[in-house]
Formats: C-alpha cells, structure tokens, sequence
C-alpha cells in the first residue's frame, strides 16, 4: 500500500539530493553536471561572509519562532473556545469564519493587512476615536513592529486551520472524564486545565517537533508582499535573501549552498527537539 | 486496491512521457508551418478564434505560432529553460536575453539576415551593429522595437514631475523650473485646499514598490538634467561620455533635501514609502494626489480614469530642475533596447523558415498593418497621404482590449516593431497613429485642448528639450547589463537594497537631522561596498558606454554631431 508513497518520496526528496553537487560548482546554464566548473567551498564562504546573511538569518529565527508561538497557542486557544462552545450553529459559523482567512492567498491577504493598519485604516480609526493617539500611526514604517504585524497576520490567517487538528484530538478525549469531573465539582476552566489539555499533549508536541524543522522556513509570501524599504532590515529572510542574491542572478550554485545550509539546520534542530522532548518524558516523532 | 494505486501510477508516468515528449518542432500539418514561441511577457491566450491581424499575417506567410507566455516569475521560468536544453523554436526571455545566451541556446543569425532578411536589413539599417552581443560581436536576438531612420515625430511625455491641471489653472498657467519654486507652488495650493473630494491634500508623492520605483530612484539624474539612464548619469567632456552616479553626491543630496523640506510641511506622503503599487494607484485615483514623479505608463490607467471624471485632477508632465544651473534633458533619442530580444534556438528544425517569417514581420506592409489596422476599416487615407481615423475608428481603436486581443496587437507587439516616434518612408506618417498630429488632435478631450492652448504647444512633448543627438550613441545605459552572479551585479543590488532604506529616512529626517542621516546613509554605503567594488561597478558600466559608442562609430563622430 505504502509503495507509490516512497515511489513519490524516491523520485522527489532523494533523486533531487544528487543537485547538491551543485552547491561546489560554478554553475552555469546549459552545461551539463560534470562539464561545470569545480570550485569547493566558495560558495559557502561567499554565504557565511556575507554581512546581510546574519541579519537575514537573525529576521529568519526571530519570524519563525514567533509564528510557531503565537501560531500553536492561538490555534490551541481557538480550539478550546470552539469544543467548550455547546451551541451548533453558533459553533459552526464560528469555526468557518476563523478558517476562512486560510484560502484566501497572501496576495489579498497582504493587500488586506495593509489596508487594515494603514494611517486611513480602521486600527487607526479606532485608536484616533478613543483619544489613545493624536495622529495616525505608520505601523508599516516601523522596523521593530515588523515581526509582529507578521505574527499577528500569521494568526489570523492560519488559527482557525490549525485548530482543526487540536479540535479532532479533543474530540479522542472519553467524555466520560468530563461528566466525571463535574460530578467532582470541577469547573470548566479546571476541566479545561485537568482534562483537555492533558488530552491533546500528545499532539501538541509532535507538531512542535514538526515545525521545528521548519524554524528556517519563516514564510516568504507574506514577508515579500508586506515588506518595503523602511523595514527591511528586519523583513528580509532567507528566501528572500536567497531569491534575491541567488536565484535572480542566475546564481543556482550559491542558492544550493544556502539550502544545503538550512537542511542541515532543520536536521539538527529536529533532533534536538525530539531528544528534548524524549528527556522530559514526552510523546517522540522518532 | 493496490493494483488500481498501480494502475494509476503507470498510466500517469506514460501520460507524462507522452507529454515529455509532445513539445512543439517546426512541423508542417496541413501545408502551414508551425512554431513554438516564448514570450517572457505575460499575455491571454491567443483566442481559440483567432485574431484579425493574426489571420491575416498567418494567410500572409502560411506559418502559425504556437505561443507560450511567461506565468508567475520570469527569473526563475527563465532560468529553468535555459538549464533544461528542451527550447523552443524562439524564446524572447525579456531582460534575461544574456541567461539565454550563456546557456548556448541562441544560434548566429547573421548569415541568415543576410540572406533571408532583406526587410529587417532596411528596418534596422545601420543600427544593425548596435544589436551585436558577445565576444564574437553577432547577432543573436532582435529587438522589441526599433527606431526607423532618423525623423521623429512624438507626441506623449515620458516622464518628470507631473502636475494636476487644477494647480496649474490656479496659479495661471506657471512653468516652474526648479524644484524649490514647484514645491512653493505646491505647498501653497496644499494651504489654500487642505482637502480634496474629503481626502487630506497630499502635495508631494511618489511609487516605491518593489521594481516600480525605479523612475523615483532614478529622478536625481533627471533633475540635474539627464535622460532615462537608469539612474546612472552619462555626462559630455567634450571629448567622451563620462559614467557617474548621482545618488552617493551632492545631487541626491540637496534632492531629497527638497523632498524632505515638503516632507516637514506635512506635504510629503510619507505612506507612499509602505504602499504597494494598487495602493498608490488607489491613492492617486481620489484626486488628492497634486504632483508625482513618475514615468507615464505606471499611472497610464489612472490618469484616463482622472480625465472622464472632468474635475481637472488629471496631470501634466513638466521639466522640473535642480536648481537653475541644470538644462532640462529629459527625453533621452530613441534607441533599442538592444541587450534584448527574440532569437532562434538551436532547437529549431528550419531557422530558415523562421527567419522568412520574422522578414515578413518587419516589412512596412505588416508594420502599418499593426499599428494602423485596415485601411479604410481601421483608418483612412487622405488625398494628401496622411492617414487619419474617423471618430468610430479612434473610439474602436481607443478600447485597448480590443486593439490587444481582438485585433491581435499583443501577440505581435515585443518583437521586430518600429518605434512609434519614427516616421515612414513618406515622411509623413508615424507608425504610431497617436503621434500623428491629426490623430492626436482628434483624441484630445476639451480639457487638454485647454491647457495645450493656454501654454502655446502643440503635445505635451513640446513642454520637453530637444534629445541630445550625441547620446544616440549609447542610449540607454540603463540596458546594460550587469553579468549573472557578477561582483558588478552583486554590488549594484547592496547599493539597490541601501538607497530602499535610507532615500525614506531621508525624506522623512526630523528639523536639522538631515545632515546626521546622510552621513549614516554614505557610512553604511561604505560599510556593505568597499571602495574598489563601487569603482568596479562604475568602469564596468564606463567600459560598456565606450564598447558602445565604438560600435556606433567612435568618438570622433559623436564629436562631429553637434
């Protein structure tokens, strides 16, 4: 059953590995893999003395992991809200508007978050009408908000999907537990506490370990439509990096040497998190 | 169940072959000729129906196209064909002509104009040589368009300071020439209408989203009386052009200084510096926007918008200077864009038949056919042999989607074109219809007839300096490009990436700062680009401006020209 799955990942996680020759070549267009000049490590001296890459690195790290924070609890408090939620229709349309945000594409979705906190938009409305500010505030001229405009766009455009999967693994939970505690005389937020999150721990972890290894994949779409020249010191990473000093100028063996650099990254990071997690006793992925 | 996973799996894997190997060749099916095209412009499909200029070139020369455009980015849509050695019969890759190139894939084209291509041979005339590429100096690509011998006849501004009508109506007709006397004039007008149509009055802004910005990162050359350089200033000693960068110096300098001086008046948009390129168009579109710079297509749509609302908030191009001791220079002479183009891949099974086609392209008969359209249909022809268009005519050909995909103007409009300024071999007509006077007239709405008459000029290229004849050695540097993966073109995106930061800052620096944030701005320019890579950079683009102007003919002859 399982053959056209490692067929698949054969054919297009392996095979590919075989580019990474690549990444000690000079590679140019055109000729064929062994006819490239050889040319050892430059390509990754050229990426690791290059100034902007630890910049861009440091934007990478400090994006990820805000999203991955604020992206779990967000998911895990609005699957809290909607299982504890008794009411049908209500919990339905709720859950299909928090999700919704997911389908729309980053193109419109950028559009919609700059609309949104624009000096005209209606975050500043509110502030101006509750007197908190005297004039509209630049939020997107303001370097060191950056990370969190992308965090909180990050939430709402993905909290209401990634509930989807605590919410199936609150549903696994006997709800003999529940009636049980109540008889105890527990409230709702201890059986919240005692009961459902003891529930999904499982699950938590395992997608913690998952993302991970995708700490040095922070986005682009969204970095690259919301970003502008007054921020980027904080908004460029690596893909950008990658698609700008890489990719655009037909540099293939030094965008190699960047992704070779961030599989290796991911890989010691994966392990790392899965030992921790084994060390406290938890759930492992491996 | 694992049998029908199976079964799947193989039929999916053959139909993939089967489709490896459907690519297009020049085939003959059913007496026409066929072949693959790839434009790096994106375009509709060509319509299933076809179209009328296609129709009739296809009866013309017996070959249809199978046309491929480019979706989603071009680098990379690029980058994967030049690797994969699978082309098609022609690729025009847009700007990444050289990518093509260094992968091989171009065949030599001279023989082949030479023999099959009398028509491109009196097209391109002496300007031939400019397309020259390579250490071998051949032709591989033909360009987008292409200038006609040497009358020029324009009627449209290309770009500089443009003005809403309203402000210029309200101070009679003014013609500021510096910098200072228009922000005078529009800081005053901001004071007199704090707001327009309900929207706070925005005296001063411009387009800095992503690649869009260039003709704002490139206006200090402009204002020190330069042309469309791509930035870059190419100065006249007397003896040769000499390269420069105007954006490191005094001239960006005391620039931005101005900007920022608007900036503190609260007349500078400083959300222009977030907004993407919907927003600014949205922005321009209240009719708050009193003055822009910009090159005129960017805005193309708003401005036609602007102009059928009738509140005169619609804009006029002006030369603005630095100061006074800089002569307006900003329409630049025509001349190709010859670092790209179409040319023939060494996948192509009959070039010869290829070139035939492209022949046929450049002929006068097929270039009036597609800027003009039918005679007596699309245009009119009179007893003194100039084309005009009747009112329906100039209504049908004002539908841009029509012209586009109905008439078929777009599938045929990046390759072997004439410019439109040119005049034919009648000397009397452009190829294109709007610079033909009667034309242009008739297409005028009241308003600009208006402001035309009330400045005393007959188009609004006339509000321009001649072009210096000399540059036409040359022109454009901006079409030089940089090598791929290049120390040259590395440096020139650090520099890109440093002015995105800091031109902001600059424009946005508090009372008295302005100082303090330049010399943070040069620190950090020196920081990222050592002085050798920056010199690097500048001889790079000098050696290129002198490799042209010896193709051209030497710098005795630029000499001789004025």
């Amino acid at each position: 059953m399982s053959v056209p799955f490692v067929i698949h990942l054969i054919i297009f996680k392996y095979i590919p590995i075989a580019g990474w020759v690549m990444a000690f070549q000079n590679y140019k267009p055109g000729r064929a893999m062994f006819q490239q000049k050889w040319v050892g490590l430059a390509q990754f001296e050229a990426l690791f003395s290059d100034p902007q890459f630890y910049l861009v690195l440091r934007n990478t790290l400090a994006m990820a992991s805000i999203k991955l924070v604020m992206g779990t609890f967000f998911s895990i408090l609005v699957a809290i809200l909607i299982h504890e939620t008794h009411n049908r229709p209500f919990k339905r349309s709720v859950q299909t508007i928090s999700y919704l945000p997911h389908f729309v594409s980053w193109v419109v979705a950028a559009n919609i978050v700059l609309e949104f906190i624009s000096p005209r938009g209606p975050i500043n409305g509110l502030l101006l009408r509750l007197n908190i500010i005297d004039e509209a505030i630049l939020f997107m001229g303001k370097p060191r908000l950056f990370w969190w405009i992308i965090g909180g766009s990050h939430v709402w455009k993905t909290a209401g999907f990634g509930a989807i999967i605590y919410l199936a693994a609150m549903t696994g939970i006997d709800p003999q537990l529940y009636d049980a505690a109540q008889v105890d005389g527990a409230g709702r937020l201890q059986r919240i506490r005692h009961i459902t999150l003891p529930g999904i721990q499982s699950t938590v972890v395992i997608l913690l370990i998952m993302n991970i290894g995708h700490l040095l994949e922070a986005g682009f779409e969204q970095q690259y439509l919301l970003q502008n020249g007054l921020v980027q010191d904080y908004s460029e990473v690596m893909t950008i990096f990658v698609l700008k000093y890489g990719l655009r100028m037909q540099r293939f063996s030094f965008a190699v040497a960047a992704g070779i650099f961030r599989s290796m990254v991911s890989i010691a990071l994966i392990f790392t998190a899965n030992k921790i997690a084994d060390k406290l006793g938890q759930e492992t992925l491996l | 169940m694992r049998k029908f996973i199976m079964i799947v799996l193989v039929a999916a894997m053959a139909g993939g072959l089967i489709w490896a190997n459907g690519t297009d060749e020049a085939s003959t099916e059913g007496g026409m000729k066929e072949y693959s095209v790839f434009l790096g412009y994106p375009k509709e499909d060509y319509p299933q129906e076809g179209t009328i200029l296609g129709d009739w070139i296809e009866e013309q020369t017996n070959v249809k196209i199978n046309w491929e455009f480019i979706v989603g980015d071009l680098d990379q849509k690029v980058g994967i064909i030049a690797a994969s050695g699978d082309y098609p019969d022609a690729i025009h890759p847009r700007n990444l002509s050289s990518v093509v190139y260094d992968a091989g894939a171009y065949i030599e084209l001279d023989g082949l104009i030479e023999s099959h291509g009398p028509n491109i041979q009196k097209l391109y005339g002496e300007r031939l040589d400019l397309i020259r590429y390579g250490e071998e100096k051949k032709i591989y690509w033909f360009p987008q368009v292409m200038p006609y011998g040497n009358k020029i006849r324009k009627t449209g501004a290309t770009h500089g300071i443009w003005f809403q009508k309203a402000v210029l109506e309200e101070y009679g007709w003014p013609e500021p020439k510096t910098l200072d006397e228009a922000f005078d004039l529009l800081l005053d007008y901001r004071e007199k209408y704090p707001e327009i149509n309900g929207n706070e009055t925005i005296a001063f802004t411009g387009l800095y989203d992503g690649w869009r910005w260039f003709p704002v990162a490139s206006s200090p050359s402009q204002y020190a009386g330069n042309p469309n350089d791509g930035g870059w200033m190419v100065t006249w000693n007397g003896d040769k052009f000499i390269v420069s960068h105007p954006a490191y110096g005094p001239i960006a300098k005391e620039t931005y200084r101005k900007y920022n001086r608007v900036y503190l008046a609260g007349g500078y948009d400083a959300e222009s510096f977030v907004m993407d390129y919907d927003q600014y168009l949205a922005k321009m579109s209240t009719g708050a926007v009193l003055a822009h710079f910009d090159q005129g297509w960017q805005f193309g749509k708003i401005q036609n918008l602007l102009k059928d609302q009738d509140q005169d908030r619609w804009y006029v191009c002006l030369p603005v200077m630095l100061d006074e001791t800089y002569v307006d220079e900003h329409e630049g002479p025509l001349q190709p864009q010859v670092s790209e183009g179409i040319g023939i891949t060494v996948d192509c099974k009959d070039p010869e038949g290829l070139m035939t086609y492209f022949n046929f392209l450049a002929g006068m008969d097929t270039l009036v056919m597609k800027n003009w359209g039918r005679k007596g249909v699309d245009y009119m022809v009179g007893a003194d042999g100039v084309f005009y268009r009747t009112d329906e005519q100039i209504a049908q050909w004002q539908n841009q989607s029509w012209v586009d995909y109905t008439f078929g103007k777009a599938y045929w409009s990046n390759f072997l074109s004439a410019d439109g300024a040119s005049l034919m071999d009648d000397g009397l007509n452009n190829f294109a219809p709007a610079n033909n006077p009667d034309v242009f007239q008739a297409q005028l709405r009241d308003a600009e007839i208006e402001v035309l008459e009330a400045y005393g000029k007959d188009s609004w290229f006339d509000f321009f300096n001649a072009p210096d004849v000399r540059r036409e050695s040359y022109f454009p540097a901006w079409t030089i490009r940089k090598e791929t993966g290049s120390l040259e073109q590395i440096t020139e995106q650090k520099l890109d990436d440093i002015r995105r930061k800091y031109i902001p800052l600059l424009i946005m620096a508090d009372q008295g700062d302005y100082d303090n944030v330049w010399e943070e701005f040069i620190n950090e320019v020196n920081r990222q680009v050592s002085p050798e890579d920056y010199q690097a950079l500048i001889d790079y683009m000098q050696l290129k401006v002198d490799e042209r102007v010896d193709i051209y003919g030497g710098y005795d002859k630029v000499k001789a020209m004025k």
